[in-house]
């Protein structure tokens, strides 16, 4: 083997692979074909557009930089690669109020409004990419909840239900805080009654984050979102709190797609 | 000095000369090497006791296990790994291409900002200002600095391989040499495609570029550096020719062709080309190939002069790293099989198999050269065989209890808490704390082991070692030394025992 015919071969053994496996997949997958609607299934021929709303760059960047990556995913795999899809809450669920059956599995398109997919590292905690989803649900459920304990009448007398925009309006500053839940799982993810009273939380292994939190001085009434009270000052989040909050509550992974991509209504209708 | 006028004598004192023109950088670059190995091993432990005790230290945000794991992971592979490869490198290349290294102040200069750049990086990603992603955590521009310095590092291997003298390549160096070649080529392609382009390109492909840099810095980077040493360090040591050379260049084929295929497998089921993701699988179980190929030749070679393997620390390492490559390569395999990654993708299996790798493998064959090239160039013996051993007892204890309990139970039984749809993430954690737990009791071992090697090294840095010309030996008092007859260290040499066997 000589000095040349050595090079030759690393840089064809070498080159090949960073073709395929790098260079061209980055290229093609920076101009992705739109997917179209099929007309039988989806009764709508126009062109899938992924929804490309607000900037959550700040808030992903800081998830990035304080590892949240390294214990939660934020994909749900094909059936091929594990069984993330028929995990409730996990590619969405399988009894929404409105739209049935949401589950699907993550496509390209979902992480269109971030410079990088946090695919994660471990699942140390749970999957993160429909984190949004089962909020806005789990703000549903305990707006309900309390209004039952307030006695707000739920069900009207004409059998109908109360929106939950008239729920939260009767509720008033009762009314669930999404917000302010994750300021408290941030601050403390084992503070007892976290998610519900008298929950033991003390199990959990995620992070707490002094650093996203400052002091401020005590104005008497106290600031809506102060988690804590320490010294006689509150404790409140800091404005990188606040995106990377912003980017935990529209983390969502199961909009409606064209039926071709669509999981859960594949295997609905071959079981038909 | 004209009564020097036999070969052997000449022979010596080039080699003299060598160690001489190279001891400063090259024990610049071991010392502080292994000091960012203890520095990565304390924070790995770090993070280790937050999987179990979230709230030792919840006070200071820097200790977070978000930060830590990226910051020990990086301090590991550009503080510990990249330097003691670039030891290594340097000193091995001078070494077998017969040359002085004339430009050893530039190469130390190189090396002093090396580490303020690694420290600068570490610091900023414990302080929340890194880029999150495992294996190039540094912000941006420490990144390309790295870069940029391994060129005035580098660059001297390459010229010393050029005007090198005698016409035979050893293996090692054709090893050394694609080392140097995919170092900046799998770097500068790592941050380009993973951080440079960031915001302009597809953010799948952001992140499946770093899952691919990771491994290919493994296999492309580490494996032919600590490849390189085993393959001068066991004919060396044992006074034996490499048991088939045919072998050792097919194992390195075999590794240059499988290697750059793989990691995609890290991105299994993301939204990528399914095809890149089954490939890499596929090349995980052929990275067998190479491992078995540097198992059978070395573990043959050391075999052939049993007393060597018994009393010579550098063989001892090596032997060890090469059995931590087959391990190594093996757990990787079985944990890539399709029907396996469901369990281990996202388990802690994979960290345990990166550490299975990084310390099993590369890093017990670093140690067996730094074991053997220290005392060359600080001309002193190493002080004490007790701690030698304890380093080396202490490492494989806690490498072991990593990579069988963590890594393979842990990581399976972790796998398998999160394949069962009825199972809660709090059923999981649960299942996960004993092995946590493991973990860091497995990284106490390697503290100790860590301590003793950091404190030994950094005496002989300081000149401390024995002057005397019997090698410390495993042992004492074998009939024949391992590392020549009444212990001269270069007596065996002018039989050339690297030399090849055709
Ligand atoms: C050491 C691993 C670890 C790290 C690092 C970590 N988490 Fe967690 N996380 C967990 C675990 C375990 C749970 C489940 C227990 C719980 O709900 O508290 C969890 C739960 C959560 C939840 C609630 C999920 C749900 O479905 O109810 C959110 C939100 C969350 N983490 C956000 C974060 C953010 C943001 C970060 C980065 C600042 C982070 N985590 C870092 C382990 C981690």
């Amino acid at each position: 083997m000589t000095v040349k015919t050595f090079f030759y071969g690393l840089i064809a053994s070498f080159g090949v692979p960073w073709l395929v496996m790098l260079v061209v997949p980055y290229g093609s997958m920076r101009s992705m074909e739109p997917v179209r609607y099929d007309e039988i299934n989806d009764e709508r021929t126009d062109l899938f557009q992924a929804k490309r709303s607000g900037r959550t760059s700040n808030g992903s960047l800081v998830y990035a930089q304080e590892g949240c990556a390294m214990c939660h995913s934020q994909v749900t795999r094909p059936s091929y690669a594990g069984v993330d899809v028929f995990r409730e809450g996990q590619g969405g669920t399988k009894s929404h109020p409105e739209r049935g059956d949401t589950r699907r599995i993550t496509h390209a398109w979902d992480f269109e409004r971030e410079d990088r997919a946090h695919i994660g590292e471990a699942r140390i905690g749970p999957d993160l990419g429909n984190f949004g989803n089962r909020l806005a649900a789990l703000e549903v459920s305990e707006n309900e909840a309390t209004a039952v304990a307030m006695g707000v009448k739920i069900v009207k007398e004409d059998k109908s239900r109360l929106t939950q925009k008239e729920i939260i309006a009767a509720l008033g500053d009762k009314a669930f805080d999404k917000e302010l839940y994750l300021y408290k799982h941030l601050y403390n993810p084992r503070e007892e009654g976290l998610n519900d009273p008298g929950d033991e939380n003390a199990w959990s292994v995620c992070q707490s984050n002094p650093q996203f939190f400052k002091k401020v001085g005590n104005f008497g009434q106290g600031a809506a979102t102060a988690v804590d009270v320490k010294d006689g000052q509150q404790v409140v989040a800091n404005d990188r709190c606040k995106s990377l909050v912003n980017y935990l509550i529209n983390l969502k992974k199961d909009g409606a797609v064209p039926y071709a991509m669509q999981y859960a209504k594949n295997k609905k209708k071959a079981g038909k | 000095m004209s009564t020097i006028t036999s070969p052997v004598l000449e022979d010596t004192k080039l080699r003299a000369d060598i160690d001489r023109s190279l001891r400063h950088p090259v024990m610049f670059f071991f010392a502080s090497g292994a000091v960012w190995l203890a520095i990565s091993l304390l924070l790995g432990t770090m993070a280790s006791i937050k999987t179990h005790a979230p709230d030792f230290m919840s006070c200071c945000s820097f200790l977070n296990y978000g930060r830590t794991m990226p910051a020990h992971m990086s301090a590991l592979i550009y503080g510990w790994g990249a330097q003691a490869a670039f030891g290594v490198i340097i000193w091995l290349m001078s070494r077998l291409s017969r040359q002085e290294c004339k430009k050893s102040g530039i190469i130390l200069a190189a090396g002093h900002w090396w580490n303020l750049m690694v420290a600068i990086g570490t610091v900023c990603v414990l302080s929340g200002s890194g880029t999150g992603v495992v294996w190039m955590a540094f912000p941006q521009a420490i990144m390309i600095s790295l870069v940029l310095t391994y060129f005035f590092i580098g660059i001297w291997a390459v010229i010393a391989f050029r005007v090198r003298r005698g016409g035979h390549i050893y293996i090692s160096q054709w090893y050394l040499l694609a080392a140097l070649f995919w170092f900046p080529w799998v770097v500068i392609s790592g941050l380009m495609f993973g951080q440079l382009f960031l915001g302009d390109g597809d953010a799948l492909m952001v992140t499946a570029s770093t899952a691919w840099f990771r491994s290919a810095l493994m296999f492309l980077f580490f494996t032919p550096v600590a490849a390189a040493s085993a393959y001068y360090i066991a004919p060396k040591v044992t006074g034996r020719p490499v048991y088939s050379y045919h072998l050792a260049i097919f194992g390195f084929w075999a590794l240059a062709i499988v290697g750059p295929w793989t990691g995609m497998d890290r991105m299994m089921g993301a939204p990528i080309p399914a095809f890149m993701q089954f490939l890499s699988a596929g090349a995980a179980v052929l990275l067998v190939v190479p491992a078995i190929a540097l198992f059978i030749n070395i573990i043959k070679t050391a075999a052939s002069n049993k007393d060597a393997l018994a009393h010579s620390p550098s063989l001892r390492f090596t032997v060890a790293g090469a059995m931590g490559m087959l391990i190594f390569t093996l757990m990787g395999a079985v944990m890539s099989l399709p029907s396996a990654l469901k369990y281990t993708q996202f388990s802690i299996a994979q960290y345990g198999l990166e550490l299975t790798g990084l310390l099993g493998f590369f890093s017990m064959c670093m140690f067996g050269a730094i074991y053997f090239i220290v005392p060359r160039i600080t001309n002193r013996e190493w002080i004490s065989a007790k701690m030698i051993s304890l380093h080396f007892w202490l490492f494989i204890y806690g490498i072991v209890f990593i990579a069988i309990f963590y890594t393979f139970l842990g990581g399976f039984m972790h796998g398998y808490a999160l394949e069962q749809v009825g199972e809660s993430i709090m059923a999981s954690s649960g299942r996960l704390y004993p092995y946590a737990i493991g973990l860091t009791t497995g990284f106490v071992f390697l503290l100790f082991a860590i301590f003793m090697f950091c404190c030994h090294l950094l005496f002989m840095w300081l000149r401390l070692g024995r002057r005397s010309n019997h090698p410390t030996l495993l042992s004492s008092h074998s009939p024949s030394m391992p590392h020549g007859p009444e212990g001269d260290l270069d007596k065996l040499e002018p039989m050339d025992s690297n030399q090849v066997a055709h």
